[in-house]
């Protein structure tokens, strides 16, 4: 303590009043503990006398602005309230190029809309992954061990899904089928060989066709196929298929009522099945079936095609039950469709009865069980299902490789399916873990399946039960219903599985959902850098999510964009676009793990997008994680068409202590040779902000909007780059520009309550906090800061309502004038 | 119990020190020493010896170098630049034990705690 009163009662003693003064010893540890703090401090309070420092850009200019309510605006997205979007319009211009792409085997980069297409496509198959060839130029291929494991696992992975597959039919590779050298027929061993062929010719073009058809020969030889008793030409191949396609097309190209359209689905769907039973080909109808089914789905208004889906897939059923085999919802048609298959199998065949009755059996025991109960039933199911493997399966060489891809597939179905991994991947892991390699690619197929359901059966719609009701008296003006807005839910698929005579289906979706709730509230939000998902989402039902996302983001109305993306990224996890947009929503809600989240989707999706690169700079850079930041700005430097030249004169000192420096000359150099892009001034200072060099920052983030004055997100970083060098006070016209600009911008709000605190107004601080919460209540740090500023602002008494996320009593306490 | 104020601020300070290398070596180059924080009874270490920097909730591994005592209202107040470090030493606010030398050095932890703008 000497060293204390030494500073007390120093030679010169304290001089009252003059308190930040350097004049004594306590002063001097004052200042020094104080910095620069103190002084703003000291001219705050001299400050504030003045008039108008209270509210910094004037009351008029700081007009709250009020959007809709979330119920308001749900509301409105679903009665479709919302304009088309250009793009995802009715087929038909886009149709003949879309048919011959389509017939040529589609290449993987034939642009966004075709992706789109083929992740709905991919969607309405259960998601098997699709087999993403390795880009080019990438590292080493696999050894060729592995890459004769890809080469199979195309066609086997691929039996539904795949475009080149998708005239197929299910069988051999459905889950608990197709022991090796069993099941295969003759035309299924054509298809594989062909298929595997064409795969593995795309895939080893570097090494020619001869190393591609050696590995197919593995593959076939793994399968006990000898391709030297197999015709020259595929029997699979369906003499009509084009015929069907260019009718599908041609009724598509007509703009048509919904009706119609759905219409034109029943009647195809009838007629598919008519001549799958007439000409025992099954594969070409059913391609044509699935075909509408996507174009309805794709084209029509929401609600009808996601409706025009159900009625296919009930069409189908009832088909197939003609065919004396009895089929409740896609799951039952995915299992009868395996039953059937396995009736030639006996093995399997007990295997399918036993899994009906426990299945059964399950149902009966979930209604007495309480809630929670749902993982031990499914254990016992699994445990049930483990008994009955056949020792022979289980040690066939066929199994265990195919076991050995559908691991490899879930892994890819992480990168694609992101709703869920967290669930579906645990309860499948389970799941398989107790199967052994009994069913090979099963569980994922189920959790696929149930996913699927869990997704159309979303709650929301207590129309469901009366559509179901007038779908069993009439049936004739279901279409128009439906055009109305009404979307089918639990209540339509329950009543349509009860007409089958079985309610396996609900009861796995209860359990399957009770699992998936465990797993979440368990693992808690974010736990490994995955996106999270709302948990109840209107926007599951509606086929048009996208555009009415990118509507809603365009509107600025965030909170409901996220949603409708959120559900256009869990029905087609392949959406690179809807996923960067989701990131971009998502950074401008202050949510920067979850931006990052979603771009890298986004990336996996497209990895050349070079906006998601400077997306993930800018994300990366607020959550500070430097290495991250640099090494896609970087990327996105040296990619980038109008800038790579100039930035790959620089030379890399290969020291990664040197990165931030060497990236920064990167982007000095295309700037001296582009000085006229405001994106890259932009990105210039993001750069120097995570050098610190916040002058510099500022000069580019000046620059850029030079050139751009009209970009709210300039204008905030701008801001942002002014707080965080200690410039408040500028920051704040900055961020007030970007809320001009874009009145939702919760960043912007955010970023505003930050200044006025560092300023020490406190209060008016709050206000922006409780503004910017408004927006987007799911910010949790932004409820942290506002703790904080109440918490200065002597306004513990708003602290409860702040424990209790209490956003109107706040509102009402805390309104900006 | 409602959260504390300064728990985000905590948790910014420890996320900075986690994944922000280039703050958390001029942090440590600063202080190289233990800094304990007592907010309102709980103890908080912040280890900034050298090749260490990390904040973590209790008792520090060995002695602290000081050691500050503070409500978390206050702790608030004085990372936010509401309250000055010496005028909550010169209230008994903030109490000290350890190296005064040390306390001169301590405004880049509390700039490090504070809310950051997001670009």
């Amino acid at each position: 303590m000497s060293g204390l009163r030494d500073l007390v009662t120093g030679a010169d003693g304290c001089t009252t009043g003059d308190g930040a003064g350097p004049s004594n010893a306590a002063a001097s540890l004052a200042d020094a503990l104080l910095g620069r703090r103190a002084k703003q401090q000291a001219q705050l309070q001299e400050a504030s006398i003045l008039p108008g420092l209270h509210a910094p850009a004037g009351p008029s200019a700081l007009q709250p602005f009020r959007p809709p309510t979330a119920a308001e605006a749900a509301a409105a997205a679903l009665q479709g309230e919302l304009p088309a979007v250009a793009g995802l319009g009715p087929a038909s211009a886009a149709t003949q190029a879309d048919v011959d792409a389509f017939l040529r085997g589609m290449p993987p980069q034939a642009g966004p809309d075709f992706a789109e297409f083929e992740s709905i496509y991919a969607q309405q198959h259960q998601q098997q992954p699709r087999f993403v060839p390795p880009p080019p130029g990438a590292a080493a291929l696999p050894p060729a061990l592995e890459a004769q494991g890809r080469a199979a696992a195309a066609p086997v992975l691929q039996a539904r899904p795949a475009f080149l597959d998708s005239s197929k039919v299910h069988a051999p590779f459905q889950p608990g089928l197709a022991p090796p050298g069993l099941a295969l027929s003759l035309a299924d061993q054509c298809r594989v060989r062909d298929r595997s062929t064409i795969m593995a010719r795309q895939l080893f073009a570097e090494q020619g066709t001869e190393f591609a058809d050696e590995q197919v020969g593995r593959l076939l030889a793994s399968l006990n196929i000898n391709p030297l008793e197999l015709p020259a030409e595929g029997l699979a191949q369906a003499p009509n298929f084009e015929q069907i396609f260019a009718a599908a097309a041609a009724r598509l190209a007509e703009p048509s009522a919904v009706s119609e359209h759905a219409a034109a689905a029943a009647m195809a769907a009838t007629a598919a099945a008519q001549q799958q039973q007439q000409h025992g080909a099954p594969h070409e109808a059913q391609w044509a079936q699935e075909f509408e089914r996507l174009r309805l789905g794709e084209a029509g208004p929401s609600s009808s095609g996601s409706w025009a889906v159900e009625y296919q897939r009930q069409q189908q059923q009832q088909q197939q039950q003609q065919q004396g085999v009895p089929g409740t919802g896609a799951w039952a048609e995915e299992f009868e469709a395996a039953q059937a298959e396995a009736a030639a199998d006996g093995e399997s065949a007990g295997w399918v009865n036993e899994f009906r009755s426990t299945a059964t059996a399950g149902a009966a025991m979930r209604q007495r069980a309480a809630e929670g109960d749902a993982l031990e039933q499914t254990k016992r199911l699994a445990d049930t299902l483990a008994s009955s493997s056949d020792p022979k399966m289980r040690s066939s060489k066929f199994l265990q490789f195919v076991s050995k891809m559908s691991r490899g597939e879930l892994i890819m179905e992480n990168n694609q399916v992101k709703e869920v991994p967290a669930a579906a991947a645990a309860w499948v892991n389970d799941f398989a873990a107790e199967r052994q390699q009994q069913q090979g690619q099963g569980p994922s197929l189920w959790g696929e399946e149930f996913a699927s359901f869990q997704a159309q059966q979303h709650p929301g719609a207590a129309a469901g039960e009366q559509w179901a009701q007038d779908l069993a008296g009439a049936g004739a003006d279901w279409a128009d219903q439906f055009a109305d807005g009404m979307l089918g839910g639990g209540e339509w698929a329950r009543e349509f599985a009860d007409g089958q005579g079985s309610t396996d289906i609900a009861s796995w979706e209860e359990e399957y959902l009770a699992e998936l709730e465990r797993l979440h509230s368990a693992a808690g939000p974010r736990a490994a850098g995955e996106y999270v998902f709302a948990e109840s989402n209107p926007f599951l039902l509606d086929t048009d999510s996208f555009s009415k996302g990118r509507e809603l983001f365009k509107r600025g109305v965030l909170t409901e964009a996220v949603l409708a993306l959120e559900a256009e990224c869990q029905r087609n996890p392949g959406n690179a676009e809807a996923w960067r947009l989701l990131g971009t929503v998502q950074a401008e809600n202050d949510d920067d793990q979850q931006a990052i989240a979603a771009m890298n989707r986004a990336l996996a999706a497209d990895p050349s997008s070079l906006d998601v690169l400077l997306s993930l700079g800018v994300s990366h850079t607020n959550e500070l994680e430097q290495g991250e930041a640099l090494g896609y700005l970087r990327q996105w430097v040296l990619r980038h068409p109008k800038h790579a030249a100039a930035a790959a004169a620089v030379q890399d000192p290969g020291d990664s202590s040197q990165l931030a420096a060497y990236v920064a000359a990167l982007f000095e150099a295309a700037a001296r040779a582009s000085p006229q892009d405001a994106e890259l001034h932009s990105a210039l200072g993001v750069v120097y902000n995570l050098s610190r060099q916040y002058d510099e920052a500022v000069a580019a983030f000046r620059e850029a909007l030079r050139l751009q004055p009209s970009d709210y997100s300039l204008w905030n970083k701008l801001g942002a780059t002014l707080a965080n060098s200690a410039r408040s006070s500028e920051a704040i016209s900055a961020y007030q520009k970007a809320l001009d600009l874009k009145p939702n911008y919760m960043r912007a709000w955010t970023n505003m309550g930050i200044s006025l605190a560092n300023l020490g107004e406190y209060d008016t601080s709050a206000r922006y906090y409780v503004r910017a919460l408004a927006l987007n209540p799911r910010a949790s740090a932004v409820w942290g800061y506002l703790r904080t500023s109440l918490t200065c602002a002597a306004r513990q008494d708003l602290l409860p309502a702040v424990d209790g996320e209490d956003l109107p009593a706040l509102r009402r306490e805390l309104p900006l004038e | 119990m409602p959260d504390k104020a300064s728990g985000p601020l905590l948790a910014q300070l420890s996320s900075t020190l986690e994944k922000d290398e280039a703050q958390r070596q001029a942090l440590v180059q600063k202080i190289k020493g233990i800094v304990v924080f007592v907010i309102d009874g709980v103890e908080w270490t912040l280890d900034l010896r050298e090749g260490q920097g990390k904040l973590t909730k209790g008792a520090p591994p060995e002695k602290a170098d000081i050691t500050l005592t503070i409500s978390d209202d206050n702790f608030v107040k004085l990372v936010m630049g509401k309250l000055g470090p010496q005028q909550a030493f010169l209230m008994r606010k903030l109490k000290i034990q350890g190296s005064m030398g040390l306390a001169m050095k301590l405004q880049p932890i509390l700039d490090a705690a504070a809310p950051k703008a997001k670009l």
